[in-house]
Formats: structure tokens, C-alpha cells, sequence
């Protein structure tokens, strides 16, 4: 049981991130370095889930991806399945969830890049993508490092999204902090204390990992 | 292949809008410097050409290739351009080594790494290939910033505030330093600075701008002795500008009252009744007493009002029926036994004197 709900929190953690990093990436670059006037728009949309609360987000994506919503419907023609209630299902709503957890870091990094150093690399005839990976990348690497890290250990201890959207299915959406909460409710709390522990102790490891990370990267 | 840039460009911001005119020879390494005060709109210019600013209107011409050209819409991205462009901080890459950054606009084939090496020698680099840029000193961090750029043998070099980067000392001796390198590298160059002695020393034209616009432009020696108006006197730093009254010609030298005193200035022709006649403080010679007979058509008796000490030179303000002020070395103020309330002659050329004329309404020089 608890091997089986860990197992789908790091499947679930590991695609969050996956797609956070795909879609992060050029969101944040666009962020950090247009200046629209509605600019601030965009940053307030993708900073919304930092509070709001996870049922209100959860609510509408179950809204949003119903069997009677278009997108939900579509699907629905497309793969016989619904969105909610499955790995899909809760995958859309993390990913929504974790947003800002990694594109702020992202966001972050690019702007730390100074403006002339990617003007002096179209200077010296490299193209703008080249310019990129050569040198907006490598400069910007410990944000983007934090934001993935940020992005995977937030999806690990997710609960009310994954509740709203995936309830509590054994193997399908039911990830450890679900799995705590089940066993409270079954008043389990040998088993309870365990998954918790276990949940605590690898969170803490994670972020050890990256303030150390960071330091070496950028010492004092 | 036509060897001239045409700039004739419109850039507009919310407080100042930017017209500059002016064509630069891609031959030789004659080099050309954008002078003005900070926020003049040099350095807009410069980034215009590079192609990292676009102007509302007009156009920039490389030959016949149009770089930019408002009407038919035409822009050529800055990777395109041929241009070296070395930034006021210099916009060295900090994760790579002085040899990466030199090669980085290059390739990676053998070609590429002989002229890397090539240069690295040629610009006194040499045992520095594996350094990062913040193991540099500013000296060094400068010629890599242009091997960097002379390396892919550009048409022709930007250079934004080449020297702003480095204290006092050490910009004096880069200075000169810079100079041999330009023309080491042979390769046009087009200089934005505001410190006159960097656009003499640099740069054989001067391209004179104030708040946007252009207020004058020729060879630098006659910019600096010729300023065209009140505003280019003062911002190449003529000491002495004063009104003045014209009282007639005499034997081709026009007679002007100045304050309290008449002094005699070349003129080639008559100038107005009222004009500004601009003195260069490195062009008055002092004597602690009547000279006697001189070629100087100038000897003005006038009273010593302040010393102004500046590094190795002293800056001396007298009292001639005007206020007129000197450049003498440290050594001279010492030899001479210089103070103030002392009375001294002032010896000035003719030629050294420049007489603009004026309307008659024109405001007083500040």
C-alpha cells in the first residue's frame, strides 16, 4: 500500500517536473525579458496558486476538465476515458498547481543574466538561440536548478489539488499525503506516523540539498 | 564593396529625441569619436549601428547593404552586421576562460584556434588563456573584451566609454595602450566618450553632440581649438569664454574689449560687433614679470585670483580685466614661486585666440 502510493507521488513528481521545466522555461524567458505594460497580468495569474487555496484550484480544474466541459468532452471522444479521477487528471492539476514554484525561480535566474552579455554574443555573430544555451543557460543554471527542485518536492507533498481532481483511488490517485490522511482517518496511526516520517525526513534531505547547493554555487 | 557608413537616424524617447547625421570611412583605422556629456544620446547611436536599438526613422547604410532603412522597413539583425562592439563594462562571459571568450564568435575548427592563439600574442594575453575574466585586472579585461572583437576582423568598432571602467591611474596608461591597439588591430572605429582627452588622444575626428543633436563635426584638433558655437566651447572644455566687443581690424588681427582689457585675435575675416572669444588655458603662458619682446601679440598684466591643483598640473585663475585662467605644470608653479594676490603676465597668441561670433541677442556664456 504505502510502497504503491510512493511510487505514484514520484511518478506523479517526476512528470510535474518534467512538463513544469518544457513549459516553464520559455514562459519565464518571456517574463523576464519583455516589458509589456500588461506584463504584471501574466505574473499575477501565474503566482495565483501560491494563494489560493488548493480546493478553489482543484474546483475548477475539475470544472474545466469535467466529462461536460469542451476540453473534458473532446478528451472523452478522443480516449474513451474522462480526465478526472485519473493519473492524467491529477498530473493537469499539478502541474497547474506548481506553476509558480518553478517558473519565479526561472524567472529569477534569467533576470540575474546581464542584458549586455547576451547583446555582446549577437555582437560576435551567435544566433539567438545559440546565445541561449551558450550563455543565458549556464548563467541562469542555479535558478533553473532551484525551480526544478522547488517544483518536484512541492508536487511530492501535494494534497488538496490531487483530492479535488483525483480522489482517493489505491494505485491511480492516491499519493502519499493522501495516503496519510486515509490513515488517520482509519485511526492507523502506527502506519500514519510512518508514511509522515518517511515524508518528512526526504523533504528535509531535498532541501539541505539546495540551500548547500546554492551556496557552493554562489558563496558568500 | 563602398568603404562608408551613412548614419542619418531618428531614435524618440519620452524625454529627449535623438537625430544624428554623419558618415564613417570602413578604410584604414582612422578612428572618429562620439563626444558629448552623459545622456546625449552617443551611446543610443552606437547601439543603433550595432543593430541592438532600432530608430523610428531613417537609415543606416553600410555601403549599399541598408542596415536599417524606416521606409521600406528593412533591418539586418546585429549578427549580420560585421561590427565589434565593445560594451562600457566590457561584457566579458564569466563562465569561460580568456580563450573561450576570445574564440567564442568563431569556431571551433583549427582555423579558428590558430587566430585565437594569434591574437592572444598580439594583445600581450599570452599565459592568461585559462583565466576566468574576474581573475583580470581592468587593463586586461579590456583587451580581451577586444581581441574578442577585433578577432573576427569586423568592418568596423564600436567602443562605448572605452575607458569608464578604470580608475584614474590606470586609465592614463591604458589610454595610450588602446590607442596602439586600434591601430594594431586596423579597423575603423567609432568611440563614445565624454572626457576630451580620450577624443583627442582616440580619435582623429570629433563628432560633437548635445542633447541629441549634432553640433559639430571635423578633425579633432580643430573641433577642440575651433569650437563652431558657445555650446561646443563648453563642452570641450574651452577655460575662457568671454563676451566680447569688436573695435576694428588691424593689420588682419581684430581688436575686441574684453572685461577691462582689448586683446588682439587672428581673424580671417571681420567678425560681428559682438562676439565670444574662447581662450584654451594650455595656450596662456605665464612670466613673473614684463616679458619684453615676444611674437605674442597678447601680454595682459593680471592678478592671480585662485591655484587650482590637478595631478602633476595647476590650473591658474587671474584677474587680467577679465577672468582668464592658465595651465601651467606643478614644476612651473613652483619654479615661478606662484601665489595668490602675486601679479603676473599673461602671454596669449593671436592665433590661439578664437572669436565666435555672435547675434546680438544672444544669452551671456555661463
Amino acid at each position: 500500500m504505502e510502497w504503491q502510493a510512493a511510487w505514484l507521488t514520484l511518478r506523479l513528481a517526476f512528470w510535474t517536473t518534467v512538463w513544469l521545466t518544457l513549459l516553464g522555461i520559455p514562459l519565464a524567458w518571456w517574463i523576464a525579458t519583455r516589458r509589456y505594460r500588461w506584463m504584471f497580468l501574466i505574473e499575477a495569474v501565474v503566482a495565483l496558486p501560491i494563494v489560493l487555496p488548493p480546493t478553489v484550484l482543484g474546483f475548477y480544474v475539475l470544472m474545466a476538465l469535467g466529462p461536460r466541459s469542451p476540453v473534458g468532452g473532446l478528451w472523452m471522444d478522443a480516449t474513451g476515458a474522462p480526465i478526472p479521477f485519473t493519473f492524467t487528471g491529477i498530473l493537469i492539476g499539478s502541474i497547474l498547481f506548481n506553476l509558480p514554484f518553478a517558473v519565479r525561480p526561472f524567472v529569477a535566474g534569467f533576470s540575474s543574466v546581464d542584458r549586455r552579455l547576451v547583446e555582446a554574443s549577437w555582437s560576435l555573430g551567435v544566433s539567438g538561440s545559440r546565445t541561449f544555451l551558450r550563455i543565458v543557460l549556464p548563467l541562469a543554471w542555479p535558478g533553473i536548478l532551484t525551480g526544478v527542485v522547488l517544483a518536484f518536492a512541492h508536487t511530492i507533498g501535494e494534497f488538496g489539488v490531487v483530492l479535488m481532481v483525483g480522489g482517493n483511488i489505491p494505485g491511480v490517485t492516491q499519493t502519499l499525503s493522501i495516503l496519510i490522511y486515509d490513515q488517520v482517518q482509519a485511526l492507523d496511526y502506527a502506519a500514519a506516523n510512518r508514511t509522515a516520517l518517511a515524508m518528512l525526513l526526504f523533504s528535509f534531505t531535498l532541501l539541505c540539498g539546495i540551500f548547500a547547493g546554492q551556496r557552493r554555487m554562489m558563496p558568500l | 564593396m563602398s568603404s562608408t557608413l551613412h548614419v542619418d537616424i531618428e531614435k524618440r524617447y519620452p524625454d529627449i529625441t535623438i537625430r544624428a547625421r554623419f558618415e564613417q570611412s570602413l578604410a584604414g583605422h582612422r578612428a572618429t569619436a562620439l563626444f558629448g556629456p552623459s545622456g546625449c544620446g552617443k551611446t543610443t547611436v552606437l547601439r543603433a549601428i550595432a543593430g541592438l536599438t532600432s530608430p523610428e526613422s531613417g537609415r543606416i547604410a553600410c555601403g549599399n547593404v541598408y542596415w536599417n532603412d524606416s521606409e521600406r522597413g528593412a533591418f539586418v539583425a546585429p549578427q549580420k552586421r560585421e561590427v565589434g562592439f565593445l560594451f562600457q563594462e566590457y561584457a566579458l562571459f564569466p563562465h569561460m576562460s580568456v580563450e573561450r571568450n576570445i574564440g567564442y564568435g568563431l569556431g571551433r575548427d583549427t582555423e579558428a584556434q590558430k587566430a585565437v592563439a594569434r591574437i592572444i600574442a598580439r594583445f600581450q594575453l599570452t599565459g592568461l588563456n585559462t583565466r576566468r575574466p574576474h581573475e583580470l585586472s581592468g587593463g586586461q579585461q579590456q583587451r580581451v573584451a577586444l581581441a574578442r572583437a577585433v578577432v573576427r576582423r569586423p568592418r568596423l568598432l564600436l567602443l562605448d566609454e572605452p575607458l569608464s571602467a578604470l580608475d584614474a591611474t590606470t586609465r592614463q596608461q591604458v589610454r595610450q595602450e588602446l590607442r596602439d591597439m586600434l591601430a594594431l588591430g586596423n579597423i575603423p572605429a567609432l568611440i563614445v566618450t565624454h572626457d576630451p582627452i580620450e577624443a583627442v588622444t582616440l580619435a582623429d575626428r570629433v563628432i560633437v553632440m548635445d542633447r541629441g543633436r549634432i553640433l559639430q563635426q571635423g578633425e579633432a584638433e580643430y573641433v577642440f581649438s575651433r569650437p563652431a558655437d558657445l555650446s561646443v566651447a563648453r563642452i570641450v572644455g574651452v577655460e575662457t569664454v568671454q563676451r566680447g566687443e569688436v573695435l576694428g581690424m588691424r593689420d588682419g588681427l581684430a581688436e575686441i574689449r574684453v572685461g577691462a582689457s582689448i586683446v588682439r585675435a587672428a581673424a580671417r575675416e571681420a567678425p560681428a560687433r559682438h562676439v565670444d572669444v574662447c581662450i584654451r588655458a594650455e595656450d596662456v603662458m605665464l612670466f613673473p614679470d614684463e616679458p619684453g619682446r615676444t611674437s605674442a601679440q597678447n601680454a595682459l598684466r593680471g592678478r592671480i585670483m585662485d591655484l587650482i591643483e590637478e595631478g602633476p598640473l595647476c590650473r591658474v585663475v587671474l584677474d587680467c580685466g577679465f577672468p582668464l585662467t592658465a595651465l601651467i605644470s606643478k614644476q612651473a608653479r613652483t619654479n615661478l614661486a606662484l601665489a595668490i594676490g602675486d601679479t603676473v603676465t599673461a602671454l596669449i597668441k593671436a592665433t590661439a585666440i578664437h572669436v565666435i561670433s555672435r547675434a546680438a541677442n544672444d544669452p551671456e556664456p555661463e
